[in-house]
């Protein structure tokens, strides 16, 4: 099959064309690359090469387990909650707390008037907040980091961290709480 | 080399290939037998203790622990509780491995669990099927007796209460009996409520008064199954007979 038509297919097909074909998944790998690298870096602060490792390794998993992707689920929902476990796995393999990094881009979505931003002091800058996220329990951490940076639909949240569709929403208002008492308390 | 080349290489490089559809079924069905495997413990837990409250010779409270309320405190099937919520919690651990589990709340998972065993508790209850593995549980134990209060009260022969095996007849109104501790004794029967239990190799429970370390004057004797418990055919000694529960004097076996 020529390349450029693979790469018009949807996700889910191409997932049944690699289990016969290894090439095709490199078509997935390569859509998917700089999301998940930024997203893995959001996670964890980790330096590019690290990150890249995770992705390398969260990438060989998804290979080894593609017949245990669900086609009710987005695909894009599975590898994320793959690359999300590889990274908190790693993270504990280095017992070092994460700090998250936040990019222009980042820094844009927030501003960009969204809810969260309506809450928070409007004297923040991205460094206190960047120390804020950095202050924030790991559950809360990735719920900031999958709504607002990532911009994940609750019910793909839901699918990613294996909770429920209303832990979710839970997650999200304590999170923001937390994030403003942190941000009046420290002065973070 | 880019990322992805980079892993399509360690990929044919180590000859691996995705996981077989049978062993993704296979681990899959794991945790589906495991949360089912649960919800049928957390049954029997529930038919054990709806025997109990049903079997708990109500009219035996004051002897047994002189108060009312100590007596539901006493009998209550703790041990059986203490399985149920554990069984609660496999069971929400199991669901939250299996493809959607993770989307039920923990209280959505116990509501549920609750209604699920409530009603597959109360058929087995009626099958006799809780009862019957509780005696075999409490047949191959020596501790069993000491968990479960409605057991335990039937080696309390100084509160003229005691139950066990009959291990030999020596007439009508005399003879041997082992207790759930093993202990063995002389009984002599002075009324005649419940004659008809006493038969060789039958588990019964006797009403009445201990004299000398080893000797115990029955007044009355119940089936070891009790009220409500004699049509499930499940204890050799009410296998014969229907229940009749009688007013003040606990229950027996009619034909």
């Amino acid at each position: 099959m020529p390349n450029g038509q693979l790469e018009t297919m949807a996700d889910e097909e191409l997932v049944s064309l690699s289990i016969k074909k290894s090439e095709v998944f490199g078509v997935l790998m390569r859509r998917y690359q700089g999301r998940l690298l930024a997203y893995i870096r959001r996670l964890s602060g980790l330096r590019s090469e690290d990150a890249e490792d995770i992705l390398q390794e969260s990438y060989i998993k998804a290979y080894l387990n593609l017949n245990d992707f669900d086609r009710k689920l987005k695909f894009s929902s599975w590898l994320y909650r793959i690359v999300h476990n590889e990274t908190i796995s790693e993270w504990r393999k280095r017992k070092a707390r994460p700090s998250v990094i936040l990019e222009n881009e980042d820094w844009e979505k927030i501003k960009s008037g969204d809810d969260m931003h309506n809450e928070m002091n409007a004297r923040m800058d991205r460094a206190r907040l960047e120390k804020a996220i950095d202050r924030l329990p790991e559950k809360y951490r990735d719920a900031i980091v999958l709504k607002y940076l990532e911009e994940r639909t609750y019910e793909e949240m839901a699918d990613i961290l294996r909770k429920p569709a209303s832990t979710i929403g839970t997650l999200i208002s304590r999170a923001k709480k937390r994030l403003n008492k942190i941000l009046k308390t420290y002065g973070a | 080399m880019e990322l992805s080349q980079q892993v399509l290489e360690k990929i044919e490089k180590e000859n691996m290939h995705p996981s077989s559809r049978y062993a993704v079924f296979l681990k899959r069905s794991i945790f589906w037998s495991l949360t089912a495997t649960a919800l049928v413990v957390g049954s029997i837990a529930v038919s054990i203790t709806f025997f109990s409250i049903a079997n708990a010779e109500w009219d035996l409270w004051s002897r047994a622990t002189g108060s009312v309320w100590k007596y539901v405190f006493f009998i209550f099937p703790y041990f059986w509780l203490l399985i149920f919520v554990g069984f609660i919690l496999l069971a929400h651990y199991n669901l939250r491995h299996t493809k959607y589990g993770y989307r039920f709340t923990l209280s959505k998972v116990i509501i549920i669990y609750v209604v699920s065993t409530v009603v597959l508790g109360g058929v087995f209850y009626r099958l006799g099927l809780g009862h019957m593995i509780e005696e075999s549980i409490a047949d191959s134990t020596s501790f069993y007796h000491h968990l479960q209060g409605d057991r335990m009260m039937w080696v309390m022969p100084d509160q003229g209460l005691l139950g066990g095996k009959v291990e030999g007849i020596d007439d009508l109104y005399n003879f041997i009996l082992t207790d759930q501790d093993g202990r063995r004794w002389q009984v002599a029967v002075s009324g005649t409520i419940g004659v008809e239990y006493t038969v060789l190799g039958a588990k019964i429970k006797i009403i009445g008064e201990r004299f000398g370390t080893s000797s115990f004057r029955a007044v009355e004797i119940r089936s070891w199954c009790g009220c409500g418990g004699c049509d499930q055919q499940v204890a050799p000694a009410c296998a014969h007979a229907t229940a009749t529960c009688g007013a003040g004097s606990g229950c027996g076996c009619g034909e």
